[in-house]
């Protein structure tokens, strides 16, 4: 394009100021919410997996009370095992400046899979003395390379010195022990010796890690993979069946599955955000080119006529909205990356220890960038093709009027009923039948969006309310080490009045599908409820299994359906019917009735007591049987902690989804009454008052926003079902709002777009009519 | 310039208008002849075809019958690219509304020319030509109207064309202005040797031409050559 075009474009870019700024924005706000996303999802997700590949984690790991040398070796025969190797982990503490902190012990021969990091300090070698010790533990602490650390481990004081200051990828989302909710970085910490250091007496290896053969990928495995390592664990299963094992695969590692779940959480809500911003850019981009373009008719002609080819005015007119529509994007992009992603990042951090950890702009952002720019060009292209398909004397003749047949209304008897307004609107919509359904779009959009992030907002905030009011009223929950005995809780039980749960994650499979739920026994009580899909409370079948939601969905179950499942050191399988759906906003599983389960030949082990009666908290560090005790006020805090960053990026949504409403709406009204000044015009000369023509006017405005308010209620209900249902897999939503939503959503589009179009209509007023009618061709 | 040598012929042209069913014929067995230099005046009342007639000679339009020449090659044919070609090459247009870029100045919407990829003047040896190059960074809003169809006859001239065609030059000008710039016209095929067709309805103009062309009902009704034409101050109007 040449200089003199670009002038020209630029001037009339100051122009037509408002409208190109409404596409502007538009397309800034949508790369901004995916720039947000996606510098997350695609940093974490690659430097995850450069982590994961360079310390070879493991895929996977199996537990069990003791494995001898010949297990590993039985291991190691396995074909698909291309290596494996020892490791026993156990919880001590570490004494500094006199007080005594949580460290987990990790003992082992070598350091092939799941590999330490060494960032100060000598890299690991067979029989080396010393302790390589956590980075975060070690910086937050003040301990440094050299120092020689008390250490207390299986009850055995001991003395070691810090050979090294190193980073673990087993250790990315690390909470000690239940007594956290989430983690705490530094606050306790973790350490790896060689196991001849091991200060007890014969040391019983209580893990096998492994390394499969055809499995390569980290974070993202294919279905191959998953499918060997499954099979994997089928073997593993049947060679120890004499042992009580527990095989955990790597996709099922609390640290890898929780990033994945909040990745993926991340990757939906940068798609389904910007998906709708983009939609309502294109919107913006064919109503203002296409007004822009019969604008400049005149000037279209005569660029013909002088002779500039197609190609060139195709170009200029293109470049328009291409140039605004990039510079939205990069300038959206570059926000995001250092607003709303830098925000998400540092709470990302609080969780997840990666050394690599990084923010990334990936490919996914410059593709869709050159998507908006290359859409945005079509749109162009095919508002001016049909009037550069013409020959510069045809251009240069004035466009002749809308032409429109009677419509069926018009030949009925209604039709001689209706207002002189009526029936003008109805007669313009009908001529206008592109501007009215791109306005009932425009509202649409902005409406559905809006919705879906206060439905959001309300739906997030409702889970804390759901869990720890409806579901689990109680004000205690007591959790009991692996193993303790049905006296010692019941005891528990009934000396604080609370009801028992035996709550374990195991897999549960329907035919050959199987995936790790928890398997819940509920024994007497009104302490833990629970829902059906509409939110009704229920009570658990008397013959057989409840099933959530999402395990329906997931497994494919239907009601009467069989399902199995395996408690850990039982070797029975077990085997039920589904008899109801309940729903739970997190740890998605099935639950069964105590009396049921025992019938089915299970021992009831519980493992939780909820109660009403305040529990001491020291109960963790005085009783070994009792592994945590929490409040629901610390629940609650923890989850208002953990679902910070979900809220703000809520808000985000939620601010910009009102600006993009305001700027969409003016820009469609203003749109829409520089087509009818014509009109408006030829009324005021025969007569009419600016207070008529206002109402009528008005009258359509309120038809086009009353149906885009509606229309946009309806489509952000399955948007905001379909977000949440994909936001995170892990957890389940009643979708039942409140009015509060339709309403914020309704007063926000429905008032906004009324109160737009009256400052815009109120215009009548001051319109010259002289003017008006001579400018428009 | 040899106002003998021939530049444009017109043999049995015609031209008709399609609309779904309906079908209007503009113009019908068109004959004439325009020779190099020549001031011409196409003269008709409204709906005659004169404004057909001239999109037809500056390639805007492509007739439907009969032949068009132009310095000897037949344009009948030309595609829309080639026509827009010739156009950028030989043709300046003058309209009656001015159709100046509203968004450039005086002196960018003389300069726009060099972006058809041809050799202009310098814009303000043209603007100078006019009288305005004064007014090189006044925007078309700032200028009176006649001021503009000034700019747009320095925009025209500056590629220095073979033909000027003019669609009502003066249509929307006082008499004053008119005559001014009905003048410039003038000058350019007395003193620059360009050939001028000028369509007008104001049979007054047809005094300044060397070549009165009065159409009627689509076709050419009559030629007149004028031996003694006024000059353009000379007329009122």
């Amino acid at each position: 394009m040449t200089k003199n075009f670009v002038i020209k474009l630029i001037r009339d870019l100051k122009a037509n100021f408002v409208q190109f700024l409404a596409i502007f924005v538009m397309c800034f706000f949508a790369m901004f919410m995916m720039e947000s996303f996606d510098s997350i999802v695609s940093g974490l997700g690659n430097s995850t997996d450069e982590y994961l590949r360079d310390t070879n984690f493991m895929d996977m790991n199996i537990s069990s009370a003791g494995f001898s040398r010949e297990d590993l070796q039985t291991v190691k025969s396995i074909p698909a095992v291309k290596d494996a190797e020892f490791r026993y982990t156990t919880n001590g503490k570490v004494r500094l400046n006199g007080e005594e902190l949580k460290l987990e012990f990790n003992f082992i021969e070598s350091n092939n899979i799941s590999r330490m990091i060494v960032s100060k300090g000598i890299p690991f070698e067979r029989d080396t003395q010393g302790i390589w010790i956590d980075r975060y533990f070690s910086e937050r602490q003040g301990i440094e390379l050299g120092e020689k650390l008390t250490l207390i481990c299986d009850g055995v004081e001991f003395d070691e010195t810090v050979v090294g200051i190193i980073e673990n990828p087993d250790h990315m989302y690390f909470m000690i022990d239940s007594t956290y909710i989430e983690p705490d970085v530094g606050a306790y910490g973790y350490a790896f010796l060689d196991s001849g250091e091991y200060p007890g007496g014969e040391l019983r290896f209580d893990r096998i890690y492994v390394d499969i053969e055809n499995v390569t990928n980290q974070f993202e495995l294919t279905e191959a993979e998953k499918k060997e390592t499954e099979d994997l664990k089928l073997v593993i299963k049947d060679k120890f069946s004499g042992l009580d094992v527990e095989c955990v695969s790597k996709k099922d590692d609390e640290g890898h599955d929780s990033l994945h779940t909040d990745l993926d959480s991340d990757e939906i809500l940068g798609i389904v955000f910007p998906s709708l911003f983009i939609s309502i850019a294109l919107l913006g981009i064919v109503s203002t080119m296409t007004r822009l373009v019969l604008k400049q008719r005149t000037i279209i002609g005569t660029f013909k006529a002088l002779g500039f080819s197609s190609e060139v005015v195709f170009i200029h007119y293109i470049a328009y909205s291409v140039i605004v529509c990039v510079l939205g994007c990069v300038l959206g992009a570059v926000a995001g990356w250092y607003t709303l992603g830098t925000y998400i990042f540092a709470i990302m951090k609080l969780y997840y220890c990666n050394p690599y950890d990084r923010m990334e702009v990936s490919s996914n952002v410059v593709l869709m960038i050159l998507a908006v720019a290359l859409m945005s060009a079509g749109t162009n292209y095919m508002s001016c093709r049909k009037l550069l398909s013409l020959r510069a004397s045809e251009i240069l003749r004035p466009a002749p009027p809308v032409m429109s047949g009677a419509g069926f209304i018009e030949k009925t008897f209604i039709w001689k009923k209706l207002s002189f307004a009526t029936r003008w609107n109805i007669r313009d919509i009908n001529r206008n039948r592109v501007r009215t359904v791109a306005g009932i779009l425009g509202v649409t959009l902005c409406t559905a969006l809006m919705f879906t992030a206060f439905g959001m907002d309300e739906l997030n905030k409702g889970v804390r309310d759901w869990k720890y009011n409806r579901l689990t009223p109680s004000n205690y929950q007591i959790g009991f080490a692996y193993g303790t005995d049905y006296n010692t809780v019941y005891d528990y039980c009934m000396r604080y009045k609370g009801q028992m749960l035996q709550t374990i994650e195991t897999d549960v499979m329907k035919d050959d599908q199987k995936r790790l739920y928890y398997v819940n026994v509920v024994d007497k009580g009104n302490l833990l409820r629970f829902q059906d899909p509409d939110g009704n409370f229920m009570e658990l079948p008397n013959d057989g299994i409840a099933a959530c939601s999402r395990v329906m969905e997931e497994l494919g179950v239907e009601n009467g359906d069989i399902i199995t499942f395996r408690l850990p050191g039982v070797k029975k399988y077990f085997k039920g019917k589904v008899y109801s759906v309940y729903k739970v906003p997190s740890e998605q599983g099935i639950a069964m009735k105590r009396s049921y389960f025992e019938s089915i030949e299970g021992e009831f082990r519980p493992n939780v007591v909820y109660t009403n009666m305040t529990v001491p908290k020291k109960f963790v560090t005085e009783r070994p049987e009792i592994i945590s005790v929490f409040s629901k006020e610390e629940y609650i805090r923890s989850m208002k902690l953990k679902s910070a960053s979900t809220e703000q990026e809520v808000y985000y949504v939620m601010v910009i989804a009102v600006l993009l409403g305001i700027v969409v709406m003016y820009n469609l009204g203003i749109l829409s009454f520089v087509e009818k000044v014509r009109e408006v015009a030829t009324l005021k000369v025969l007569g009419f008052s600016s207070g008529n023509i206002r109402w009528i006017l008005n009258q359509q405005n309120l038809i086009v926003d009353g149906l885009g308010t509606l229309f946009g209620l309806l489509l952000g209900k399955k948007i905001l079902v379909f977000t949440m249902e994909n936001v995170d897999y892990s957890s389940d939503f009643i979708y039942k709002v409140s009015i509060v939503p339709y309403l914020l959503a309704f007063m926000v589009s429905f008032v906004l777009s009324g109160v737009v179009n009256s400052v815009i209509s109120s215009r009548v007023k001051s319109i010259n009519m002289v003017e008006a009618l001579k400018g428009v061709e | 310039m040899n106002k003998n040598k021939l530049l444009i012929k017109l043999e049995n042209v015609g031209k008709i208008y399609r609309n779904g069913q309906i079908v209007y014929e503009a113009l019908h067995d068109v004959n004439l002849e325009i020779m190099e230099g020549e001031l011409v005046v196409i003269l008709g009342p409204s709906g005659s075809g004169k404004s057909t007639l001239l999109n037809l000679i500056g390639g805007l339009d492509a007739a439907t019958g009969g032949a068009i020449h132009f310095g000897g090659e037949d344009i009948t044919g030309f595609s829309d690219r080639k026509l827009g070609q010739f156009r950028a090459k030989d043709v300046g247009i003058i309209f009656q509304f001015y159709n100046l870029v509203p968004s450039l100045t005086a002196y960018e919407n003389v300069d726009l020319m060099r972006d058809l990829g041809v050799e202009i003047m310098d814009p303000l040896e043209a603007l100078g030509m006019v009288g305005l190059a004064d007014k090189k960074n006044h925007f078309p809003s700032q200028m009176s109207g006649g001021q503009q169809q000034r700019i747009a006859i320095a925009r025209a001239i500056a590629k220095r064309p073979r033909l000027l065609l003019c669609d009502e030059p003066t249509g929307a000008l006082d008499t004053n202005t008119g005559r001014d710039v009905l003048k410039l016209l003038q000058d350019q095929s007395r003193v620059q040797g360009r050939t001028v067709v000028m369509v007008t309805h104001n049979a007054l103009f047809a005094e300044i031409a060397d070549k009165v062309i009065m159409v009627k009902n689509g076709t050419v009704a009559e030629v007149v050559v004028n031996d003694a034409p006024k000059d353009a101050l000379e007329l009122n109007w």
